[in-house]
């Protein structure tokens, strides 16, 4: 690791405000509002008073944690992509972020304190949950130094110079080849799914299962059971959807490589819906001998042929982006459009540039 | 983004809204209790009897203040009998309730007579029995988009439509006017009223211990409490036998009804 990254002359002042205003807003403004709604809502109910003293506690390490963590925001966002200071400070949010989320627990009081007055819910379960989307997020700042480091490497004695290739040669199956895919960009879709499609589903199934068991109603057994065989099948339809979202994330657009998991993806969430909308029927045992039944499925169809039209959108998206990406060199997706148009640009001016002095000094030539 | 995209995107987000909103809207006035259903209790709802079939009508009201019209409602029936086994099964016909109107439905379920097997039919007319009722409703709602059904069941206790038969041989009397001689025996029995003013067949059977036997029919229009005699004609020899003796005699009497047949039977000794 280079030191000398870590010096001040790297870092842009602008940038580290508008991280660390972002990093405030997510682990101190957000967190206390939810505190003051809460305890706001807890004193309307006559709440008991551990509640009360806890959520004390839970403000007081909102404020230490989310100060601590609005500072490394700062810097994180400080210093420029691909260099090891933001890789250091981005990772000591992502791993600092676990540790405040689980000290938010107090130690299993909590979960002691909301079966008290609500009912079971297994936090730690919760946080297992959560943990699995944070180390995703401590994978994300790998993958961001990684995809940005030859970038930031440019110009220096350490930089590799970028293969170049012939767009004649170019097959379809070349579109597989790893140096094309964005790291950052396949982690961070990968994560947002985990999230969206495995670990928000679980946490509502948990919570649902938890608040079903404390009420003492036969006919909701059923229901919990069912609860069950939903949840196995979320995982088993979220993981892979988590796996092909990797690699949509990870590939350019345009590229065959790109299209494919997106496809997959598509297909898994048609599924999914499917599955989760409990394959449009619903039959309650709502009193003894009384049968509710719902049949849905017209409904769901229109969702699924909603969801369906992705699978236009990525045909489109290949065939429309393709070109550019050839005639871009068949470059890996990383940073804004206009950056790297502006990038391009600069560089082209700078050969334009060279071309133009070789020539006059030719023409001067005597 | 390009434009095509940017398309496509809105196409999807279009569809997703359409559907939220057309979940939003159904399930709103069911919360607030858009959707009331009345049944008409100042006129009696009762079952009535046609030759081939039973039938129960009533009337009901239904006030749909949802966004949406409720389409193919149907009500359909089913007669399980005690052992499980389909008796009868009748459906009504599908009937349309519009969004933010009221609307009358006359309810109609029907147990074909014709459908039953004898001893099923036996025991409606004559011992009464225990059927389960099972009703079934279903409609669609959401532009048919949801089909929303309920179906639950009861157990439904048959009264007999004929009950209590009875001979009552110790009013039974001679009878003789000069050379015709006969034999009164009443009887009695219940008709539910179900059946009031139908026609019932009454086979009257008299023998003695002489071998002597005669059959009378008789046509009786059922009513709450029938109280009839059957008036047999007996010859001279068997009424010298009655007036002068102890004789042993038996009635047999047979009601008929729907093709369904009941007997009683009595033995007396006859002492004049």
């Amino acid at each position: 690791m280079n030191v000398g990254e870590f010096s001040w002359k790297h870092a842009n002042l602008n940038k580290g405000i508008v991280s660390a205003a972002l990093h405030g807003v997510k682990y101190l403004v957000l967190p206390l509002v939810l505190i003051m709604f809460a305890s706001t809502a807890l004193s309307n109910f006559d709440a008991p008073r551990a509640i009360e003293t806890m959520l004390l506690e839970i403000q007081t390490l909102v404020l230490i944690f989310g100060t601590v963590l609005l500072v490394l925001g700062f810097f994180k966002g400080a210093y420029p992509k691909g260099s090891y200071s933001r890789l250091t400070f981005g990772m000591t949010v992502a791993v600092l972020a676990i540790f405040y989320a689980f000290s938010l627990l107090l130690d299993g009081r909590l979960e002691e304190e909301l079966a008290d007055a609500m009912f079971e819910l297994d936090l730690y379960l919760l946080f297992a949950l959560y943990f699995i989307g944070a180390a995703f997020n401590v994978l994300v700042q790998f993958g961001e130094f990684v995809d940005h480091r030859r970038s930031w490497m440019e110009g220096t004695e350490h930089s590799i110079p970028q293969e170049k290739e012939d767009p004649k040669e170019h097959r379809w199956i070349h579109d597989f080849r790893i140096r094309y895919g964005s790291l950052f960009n396949g982690l961070r879709l990968s994560r947002r799914n985990l999230i969206g499609f495995v670990i928000i589903p679980l946490v509502f199934v948990i919570v649902l299962k938890a608040a079903l068991s404390s009420i003492d109603l036969e006919q909701l057994d059923q229901l919990a059971s069912r609860l069950d065989s939903v949840a196995t099948f979320m995982l088993m339809l979220g993981l892979p959807i988590t796996a092909l979202a990797f690699f949509k994330g990870f590939y350019p657009k345009g590229s065959v490589s790109r299209f494919l998991p997106a496809l997959g993806m598509v297909l898994i969430c048609l599924y999914w819906i499917w599955v989760l909308g409990l394959e449009g029927r619903l039959a309650v045992d709502v009193m003894d001998g009384v049968v509710f039944g719902l049949d849905y499925s017209g409904l769901l169809l229109i969702i699924m042929c909603g969801t369906a039209l992705w699978i236009v959108y990525y045909i489109l998206e290949l065939w429309l982006y393709r070109p550019e990406w050839k005639d871009g060199g068949f470059q890996k997706d990383i940073g804004k459009k206009k950056e790297r148009q502006k990038k391009r640009k600069d560089k082209d001016d700078e050969s334009a540039e060279v071309i133009e002095t070789a020539t006059s000094v030719v023409k001067n030539d005597p | 983004m390009k434009l095509p995209l940017v398309a496509v995107r809105l196409g999807i987000l279009a569809i997703k809204l359409i559907a939220l909103m057309i979940i939003i809207l159904s399930i709103l006035p069911l919360m607030n209790g858009g959707i009331d259903v009345n049944f008409d209790t100042a006129n009696d709802s009762d079952w009535s009897y046609t030759s081939t079939s039973l039938s129960l009508d009533s009337p009901l009201t239904v006030t749909n203040n949802g966004f949406y019209d409720i389409n193919d409602l149907t009500i359909g029936f089913t007669f399980l009998g005690e052992d499980g086994e389909v008796l009868a099964e009748s459906t009504s016909d599908s009937m349309d309730i519009p969004a933010g109107k009221e609307t009358e439905l006359r309810v109609r379920m029907t147990l074909d007579l014709d459908d039953l097997t004898q001893n099923v039919l036996s025991d409606i007319v004559f011992n009464g029995t225990r059927m389960e009722f099972v009703v079934e409703v279903s409609a669609k709602y959401s532009m048919d988009l949801v089909r929303i059904s309920v179906e639950g069941g009861t157990d439904l206790s048959w009264q007999p439509m004929l009950s209590n038969l009875d001979i009552m041989n110790e009013y039974s009397r001679l009878m003789s006017d000069g050379s015709n001689h006969s034999l009164s025996i009443p009887y009695t029995f219940y008709a539910q009223d179900l059946i009031q003013g139908q026609p019932v067949m009454v086979l009257t059977q008299f023998s003695d211990s002489h071998g002597y036997m005669t059959n009378l029919t008789q046509v009786i229009d059922a009513r709450d409490n029938v109280y009839e005699e059957a008036v047999v004609p007996i010859t001279q020899e068997v009424y010298d036998r009655m007036t002068s003796g102890p004789e042993e005699l038996t009635v047999s009497v047979t009601l008929v009804f729907l093709g369904c047949s009941n007997t009683v039977t009595e033995t007396w000794g006859w002492s004049s």
